[in-house]
């Protein structure tokens, strides 16, 4: 870890750099794919339709978007790597409670089960659970409003 | 996620490093530490940026959408909001058998009756949505008497096609099914090598 390594090059923060600009690209595009999806604002035109049409707009918007997915994978990767050099175990603690909170939250609000069409039974909680950790985790490491 | 989960997610992702970083500080067992005061300033500087990326993206968007960011509506108040507001019979019917039926469980009556008014159209006029896997996603409550018959007689065994719910056993079944030609394979795979040998 670049935090507590005896040799802390500009290699390692170029690496760094380099794998979060990745991450958010993807990220930022996924979210812009989605929101300008002419299929998306037909059927949806409550939810979807975020970027405004113009290409100059539009370019800034998906920029922006992109910035904000670098800095906030930063700040939330720098965070975490921080508790962990603190403590492994604390770490796990913060982490597990934040997911908790939030399935909880999802489960008091009746609004735990998944769109996905067809599942029933444990099958529907159990997707239902690996959704919104999947979708929470990649949420909170690229703070890009993925609309699902 | 919820708007205002996703926005509160956000916050907390900006927080996370400064109170990190206070207990990185005061830890004396950690070797190798970096210096907390020019992290301090790393982390400053980083919150700042992502202030002014936010205050530009909002600056940026359509400002009708901005809700969507403090919004505390589920995924089943959006749909079922979407339903009702919707003119569009694609749009409609699409977040009642698009999604997971328990989304509109409470709506259940409501869609019975839109459907049940409005097939004999869509049979007359065959619109493009109004396809053989549509139907076929349709439970049986929602087609009015007289075309659901009419669909289980032109079926084969005079019942007609439906999608059906996926469970852990009908999961088991896919992946027993998976697993044992999968190991047919390895063994006539096995039993060709023997046979004849390595070639090169």
């Amino acid at each position: 870890m670049y935090i507590t390594s005896s040799k802390k090059t500009t290699f390692h923060l170029v690496s760094i750099l380099i794998s979060t600009l990745t991450t958010a690209f993807a990220s930022a595009m996924v979210s812009y794919d989605m929101d300008v999806s002419v299929a998306n604002r037909k059927e949806n035109p409550e939810f979807y339709g975020l970027v405004k049409d113009t290409n100059l707009e539009r370019s800034f918007t998906f920029l922006v978007m992109m910035l904000l997915a670098v800095l906030q994978n930063l700040s939330r990767t720098i965070g975490v790597a921080l508790l962990l050099a603190v403590s492994g175990s604390t770490t796990f603690v913060f982490l597990g409670a934040e997911m908790a909170v939030y399935i909880g939250f999802k489960i008091l609000r009746n609004d735990f089960v998944t769109f996905i069409p067809g599942l029933e039974g444990t099958l529907k909680y159990m997707v239902a659970l690996l959704f919104h950790t999947v979708v929470k985790v990649l949420v909170d490491y690229t703070g890009e409003p993925l609309k699902m | 996620m919820g708007g205002f989960i996703f926005s509160l997610s956000c916050i907390l992702g900006q927080v996370l490093p400064f109170v990190a970083l206070s207990f990185y500080s005061t830890s004396t067992t950690i070797e190798n530490k970096a210096n907390p005061h020019e992290m301090n300033i790393a982390l400053i500087v980083l919150a700042c940026c992502w202030g002014l990326s936010v205050i530009a993206f909002f600056g940026l968007i359509n400002r009708k959408k901005m809700w969507s960011f403090y919004s505390t509506k589920t995924g089943v108040q959006s749909i079922i909001r979407t339903y009702r507001f919707s003119d569009d019979p694609a749009v409609k019917t699409h977040m009642v058998f698009g999604f997971h039926s328990s989304f509109t469980e409470s709506i259940k009556d409501e869609v019975i009756n839109y459907m049940h008014d409005n097939w004999a159209e869509w049979e007359r006029t065959q619109p493009a949505w109004f396809t053989p896997k549509f139907i076929a996603s349709v439970g049986d409550e929602f087609i009015p008497g007289r075309a659901l018959q009419q669909l289980n007689e032109a079926a084969a065994g005079g019942v007609r096609e439906k999608l059906q719910p996926t469970t852990i056993s009908s999961m088991k079944e896919v992946v027993i099914t998976l697993t044992t030609v999968d190991t047919i394979t390895d063994v006539y795979m096995i039993y060709l090598y023997k046979v004849n040998g390595l070639h090169r």
